[in-house]
C-alpha cells in the first residue's frame, strides 16, 4: 500500500471571467434571491398582527384568512418575484437559456435607442412622473378610502385646510431662524464709520513733507469727483490706493484729508472690523460693507472707502506682486531688469526665509474682500436678476460703481498678492520719511500753532540734524520743546529747547550717575576718539552730539547725522564707518598702554557686522558673489580650503569669508591707530572738554578738534602747547590711578 | 457545498410558508367579524350570514319619519347587522314582528344630556319595549310576555344588563329577544346589541345565539 502525498497546489489568482464571456448568469447571494420575499412575509405578518391588535374576537387563523383576501397584491408579488428568481435561477444554471434573454436585451436595448437620447430622457421623465402621480394617487385614495384619482383631487383641499398648521411650523422654524439671523446680523455691524463732506475738516494743506503723494492722491480724488475727465477717453477711475511706508510718516493724516477734501462719502474701515468670533462673520462684514459703498456710490456718484492697517486683512501666505526690492529701502531695485519669472524665483526664495505668511481675519475673509473687489461690474439684486430673468428680460447692465479703495499699510509684505493687482489695488504710493523740505514745511507747521523764537536758518537746520524724523516725531518734539519751555517759565521755545526736546527725544533721559574721576577719564577718552575718527575721516555724516552722560544703555556716546538726504553709500564711507568704530579700540590699547574696556564690545559688533556686509554682499571685498544667495543654496563661501600657501595672491583672495572679514577689520584697525597717533592732541583735548561739559553739540565737537571758538565751547584754548602738556600730564596720572585703582594724584585741569 | 445545501433548504422552508399562507387564503374565515374600531365595539357571527348595510336601516328607519325622529337617528354612531337568511331586512330589523331567521344587530348611539341624566338601568331595560312596566302588568303593549332571565354586565368601559325575554306582537308570532344594552362609563353612548327570532328558531339555535352574545365585546372609545 502505497501513499503518495499530494503537495498542495498554490492558491493563484484567477481573473474573474469578463461579462460577455460569461455563459450564464453570476449566481445571486442568498440573501439578494429572498430578499423581497422575506420583506413580503414580514409586511404581510405586519398586518395580520396589527389585525388581531385591532380585534379581540379575531383569532389567528382568521386574521390569516382576512388579511390574505383584503391584502391579496402581496401574493401577487411574492408571486412575481419568485417568477424573477426562478428565471434567474435557470439562467445561472442554463447557458443556453441565459444566451437566449441576453440576445433578447440586447433587442430591446437596440429597439430603445432608436429613440434619441433627448427624447428617450424626456421620455422616461414623464413616465417616472406619472408613476408617481399614479403611485401618489393610490397612495392617497387609501388614505381617504375613495377612488385613487377623486383622491388626487382631495389632496389640495386637505393642503389648505392644513395651512394653519403649516403656518404655525413655518413660524416655529422662522421663530428659531431669526435668532440667528439677528445674532449674526448684530455681530456683521460695527468697525466701519461713514463720514459725509465737511465731517472731517483735515485738509490737503495739513498734510506736509508727503508733497509728491499727495499729488497723486489728488488726481484720484479728481478722477472719482469728475470721472468723465478720464472716462469720456476710454479710460477708467483706478479703484485702488495702497499707502505704505514707516509708521508716522502720515498716511492716515493723509486719508483724513481725503475725507475733508472730497465731496464724496468716506468710509473708514477699521483694522479690526475682520476679526470676528465666529466663522463667517467676516465674510458677511465684507458684504454688507460694499453693499453700503455700492448704495453711497450710486447715491453720491462715488465713495472713498479706507482701510488703516491693512495688513490685518493677512494674506494666503504667497508673495506681493512686484517681487524684488518693491518694499526696499536704499538699494537699486534689483527686480526691475530682471525678466518677471527671475525676479520672482529671488523674491519667493527671500520671502520663504522671511516666512511671513498667515494672519488677518480669518479663513475666507480675505477671499471675500478679494472678489468683492473685482466683482462689482456683475449684475446684482433678486428683482434684476430672478425677477427679470423669469419675465424673460437680461439683466440690466450695473452701473459703474465710482468706488476708490485705500488702503494704509506699514507693512506691505504681509499684504496678499492677490490684493495688490492692478484692478484692485493700481496705485502704490511709498508714504516714506519726509525730504529735508518737507520736514522744514512740517516743522514750520507745528512751530506756527506755539510761540518760538526759531531763526529760519535754526529751522533749515533743526531739519538737518533730524533725518528720520516723521510728521508724528516732529509734532512731539515740538511739543516736548514746549514743555522745557513752560518748566523754565516761559511760553516761548527757545533753541536749546528744542534741541534739549530732540536729544530726550532720541536718546532718552541721561542717568544722573556721577563716573568716579579715572573712569570718567577712561569713557572721555573712549568717546574722543569716536569723535575725533569720526571729525577726521567721515565725511558723510557730522557729529550731532557727543556725551559721557550714562544713559539707559550707554556710558557715552557719539552720535551722527547725515549732513544731507543722500540715498547711496560708498565703500569709502563704510570703510570710514569701521574707522570710528574701531576708533575707541584702537585709542584704548594707545592710551592705557594695552589695555581696553568691555564698552568697545557694541563698537567691535558694528564694525564686524559692516564689515561682514562689505564682504559678503555689498560686493566691497575682494570676491563678486553675494553671501545672502550663497547661503540661501547653501554653496558656501568663496574659498575657505586652508591648505594653500600664502602669497598666491588669487588663493589669498579665496580664504574662507571670515578670514578675510578678520583680516580686513585688522587692517583697518592699524589705520586707526595710525590716525589716532597723528591726533593724539586732538584726543586728549576732546576728552578734557568732554569730562568738562558732560555733553557738547556737533559744533563745539569740531570747535574742540579745530581750535577754534564753538557756541558754547571755546576751543582755543587747546591749541597752546602748554595746555596740551598739562593734559599729558593729567592723562598720565589717570592711567596711573587706573592701573592701581585709585584716584588720580591730579584734578581735571582748568585750561585758560 | 454544504452551505449551498442550508441555503437551498431554507429557500424551500420559505417557499414552504409562502405556499401555506396562500393556501389559507383560499380557506373560508370561521365567522364573520363585525367591528368599529374607532368606538371600541366587536362581535361575530357565523360565517355564512348576511349582512344589512346601515345604510338601509338607516333609509327605513327615517321614511316618513318626523324632525324629532330624525335628530334622534342622527345620534346613531355606528349600526350593524346581520341575518341567517338573505331575506332578512331593513325592515325586519327595526319592527317588532319577529324575523324569520336569527338575526344580530348592533347599534352604538350616543345620548343627549338629557337622556344622560336620565339614563337608568330601567331605562337600559327599557330601550325597545317597556320590559319593566311589562313585567310589573302596567303595561299591555304586547302579549303574552315573559321575562326569561336578566343579568348584570360591567366591563371596564360600561355597564348594562342583559336581558332575555320573550312576547308575542299583537296578531305576531311568539318571538325571543336577547337583549345587551350597556351605558358607557362616561355616559355619552349607549351599546345595544340584538339577538332575535321566532321562539321557535330560537330555542333551536340556543347555543349560537348564545356563543354571537358573548363575542359582544365593547371596548370602549380610543
Amino acid at each position: 500500500m502505497s501513499t503518495t502525498s499530494n503537495s498542495p497546489t498554490p492558491a493563484q489568482f484567477v481573473s474573474r471571467p469578463r461579462d460577455t464571456d460569461r455563459k450564464t448568469r453570476i449566481h445571486l447571494s442568498m440573501f439578494d434571491r429572498l430578499k423581497f420575499l422575506i420583506a413580503f412575509t414580514i409586511t404581510f405578518f405586519v398586518l395580520v398582527w396589527s389585525d388581531m391588535a385591532g380585534n379581540p374576537l379575531l383569532g389567528f387563523n382568521d386574521a390569516l384568512i382576512e388579511r390574505t383576501r383584503s391584502t391579496w397584491w402581496i401574493f401577487v408579488l411574492a408571486a412575481i418575484e419568485i417568477i424573477r428568481q426562478i428565471h434567474f435561477l435557470i439562467s445561472e444554471y442554463a447557458s443556453p437559456y441565459h444566451g437566449f434573454w441576453q440576445k433578447y436585451f440586447a433587442f430591446v436595448d437596440k429597439t430603445l435607442h432608436r429613440i434619441s437620447d433627448w427624447n428617450r430622457f424626456r421620455l422616461s421623465r414623464a413616465i417616472k412622473w406619472l408613476m408617481f402621480i399614479a403611485l401618489l394617487a393610490v397612495i392617497l385614495g387609501a388614505i381617504y378610502d375613495e377612488a385613487p384619482v377623486r383622491a388626487l383631487f382631495l389632496a389640495p383641499a386637505a393642503l389648505f385646510a392644513a395651512l394653519p398648521f403649516i403656518a404655525q411650523l413655518m413660524f416655529a422654524v422662522v421663530f428659531i431662524l431669526i435668532q440667528f439671523v439677528a445674532l449674526f446680523w448684530f455681530l456683521s455691524r460695527g468697525g466701519i464709520d461713514t463720514y459725509f463732506p465737511d465731517d472731517i475738516r483735515t485738509r490737503f494743506t495739513d498734510v506736509w513733507g508727503q508733497d509728491h503723494v499727495l499729488a497723486r492722491i489728488r488726481e484720484n480724488l479728481m478722477f472719482l469727483e469728475r470721472p468723465e475727465e478720464i472716462e469720456k477717453f476710454g479710460g477708467y477711475v483706478p479703484g485702488g490706493i495702497l499707502l505704505w511706508g514707516p509708521p508716522g510718516t502720515g498716511k492716515t493724516l493723509m486719508a483724513e484729508a481725503m475725507a475733508g477734501e472730497t465731496g464724496k462719502p468716506f468710509v473708514f474701515v477699521d483694522p479690526g472690523a475682520f476679526n470676528n468670533m465666529f466663522f463667517g462673520i467676516g465674510i458677511l462684514k465684507v458684504k454688507s460693507l460694499f453693499r453700503k459703498l455700492r448704495k453711497l456710490a450710486l447715491r453720491y456718484g462715488g465713495v472713498v472707502a479706507f482701510f488703516d492697517e491693512a495688513d490685518a486683512l493677512g494674506n494666503r501666505g504667497l508673495a506681493p506682486a512686484g517681487g524684488i526690492g518693491r518694499y526696499s529701502e536704499n538699494e537699486c531695485h534689483g527686480g526691475n531688469y530682471l525678466s518677471p519669472v527671475s525676479a520672482n524665483l529671488v523674491f519667493r526664495e527671500k520671502f520663504m526665509m522671511g516666512g511671513a505668511a498667515g494672519g488677518g481675519g480669518g479663513m475666507g475673509t480675505l477671499q471675500a474682500l478679494l472678489t468683492e473687489l473685482s466683482g462689482l461690474k456683475k449684475p446684482r439684486g433678486f428683482l434684476n436678476r430672478v425677477v427679470r430673468r423669469t419675465l424673460g428680460m437680461r439683466p440690466k447692465t450695473p452701473p459703474k460703481y465710482r468706488i476708490l479703495i485705500v488702503m494704509a499699510t506699514n507693512l506691505p509684505e504681509a499684504l496678499d498678492e492677490a490684493l495688490l493687482r492692478p484692478g484692485r489695488i493700481d496705485r502704490m504710493y511709498r508714504v516714506g520719511y519726509p525730504s529735508k523740505a518737507g520736514r522744514i514745511r512740517t516743522y514750520e507747521g507745528y512751530l506756527a500753532k506755539v510761540s518760538h523764537s526759531l531763526s529760519p536758518e535754526e529751522i533749515d537746520k533743526l531739519a538737518t540734524i533730524t533725518p528720520y524724523a516723521t510728521g508724528a516725531r516732529i509734532k512731539d518734539t515740538i511739543n516736548e520743546a514746549l514743555i522745557y519751555a513752560i518748566r523754565s517759565g516761559r511760553t516761548t521755545i527757545t533753541w536749546p529747547d528744542v534741541i534739549k526736546a530732540k536729544q530726550l527725544k532720541e536718546l532718552g533721559p541721561p542717568e544722573d550717575v556721577e563716573y568716579i574721576e579715572r573712569e570718567r577719564h577712561a569713557v572721555a577718552i573712549h568717546e574722543a576718539c569716536h569723535g575725533v575718527m569720526a571729525h577726521v575721516v567721515r565725511r558723510h555724516m557730522m557729529i550731532d552730539l557727543a556725551t559721557i552722560e550714562k544713559g539707559s544703555d550707554y556710558l557715552g556716546m557719539v552720535a551722527s547725522i547725515p549732513p544731507d538726504d543722500q540715498f547711496t553709500r560708498w565703500k569709502s564711507e563704510y570703510e570710514a564707518d569701521i574707522l570710528v568704530s574701531l576708533a575707541s579700540l584702537a585709542g584704548e590699547r594707545m592710551f592705557f598702554g594695552g589695555d581696553n574696556s568691555s564698552g568697545v564690545s557694541g563698537d567691535l559688533e558694528s564694525a564686524t557686522t559692516i564689515a561682514s556686509f562689505m564682504e559678503g554682499h555689498w560686493g566691497m571685498g575682494s570676491t563678486v558673489s553675494s553671501h545672502a544667495s550663497n547661503k540661501r543654496f547653501e554653496v558656501g563661501a568663496p574659498g575657505g580650503g586652508g591648505k594653500e600657501k600664502r602669497g598666491d595672491a588669487t588663493k589669498e583672495m579665496r580664504r574662507s569669508l571670515a578670514d578675510r572679514i578678520e583680516s580686513n577689520l585688522a587692517t583697518l584697525l592699524n589705520k586707526a591707530e595710525k590716525l589716532l597717533k597723528e591726533n593724539r592732541e586732538q584726543v586728549l583735548s576732546l576728552a578734557h572738554a568732554l569730562e568738562v561739559h558732560k555733553t557738547l553739540s556737533g559744533e563745539d565737537v569740531a570747535a574742540v578738534i579745530d581750535g577754534v571758538a564753538g557756541p558754547i565751547v571755546d576751543g582755543r584754548p587747546y591749541t597752546k602747547a602748554k595746555n596740551i602738556k598739562i593734559l599729558e600730564a593729567y592723562h598720565e596720572a589717570a592711567v596711573r590711578a587706573h592701573r592701581d585703582h585709585n584716584s588720580p594724584s591730579i584734578l581735571l585741569p582748568e585750561l585758560q | 457545498m454544504f452551505k449551498s445545501r442550508v441555503n437551498h433548504s431554507l429557500l424551500l422552508s420559505i417557499l414552504t410558508v409562502a405556499l401555506t399562507v396562500s393556501l389559507s387564503g383560499c380557506g373560508a374565515p370561521s365567522k364573520i367579524y363585525a367591528k368599529n374600531g374607532q368606538l371600541g365595539v366587536f362581535f361575530t357571527v357565523p360565517s355564512g350570514w348576511y349582512k344589512i348595510s346601515a345604510e338601509d336601516i338607516r333609509t327605513y328607519e327615517l321614511e316618513g319619519a318626523d324632525a324629532a325622529a330624525k335628530n334622534k337617528a342622527d345620534l346613531v354612531l355606528w349600526q350593524e347587522a346581520f341575518s341567517e337568511s338573505r331575506k332578512t331586512s331593513a325592515k325586519n330589523i327595526l319592527q317588532l314582528e319577529a324575523p324569520l331567521a336569527l338575526t344580530a344587530f348592533a347599534r352604538v348611539r350616543a345620548l343627549t344630556l338629557s337622556e344622560s341624566d336620565a339614563m337608568s338601568y330601567n331605562g337600559l331595560r327599557n330601550l325597545i319595549l317597556p320590559v319593566t312596566d311589562l313585567i310589573s302588568g302596567e303595561s299591555t303593549i304586547v302579549d303574552d310576555f315573559q321575562l326569561l332571565d336578566e343579568q348584570e354586565i360591567i366591563t371596564d368601559t360600561a355597564q348594562g344588563l342583559r336581558t332575555v325575554y320573550s312576547f308575542s306582537p299583537k296578531g305576531g308570532e311568539n318571538e325571543t329577544v336577547d337583549q345587551t344594552a350597556l351605558l358607557s362609563n362616561d355616559r355619552r353612548s349607549i351599546y345595544f346589541f340584538l339577538v332575535r327570532c321566532t321562539t321557535e328558531c330560537f330555542t333551536e339555535s340556543e347555543s349560537a345565539v348564545d356563543e354571537i352574545v358573548q363575542s359582544f365585546t365593547v371596548k370602549g372609545r380610543k
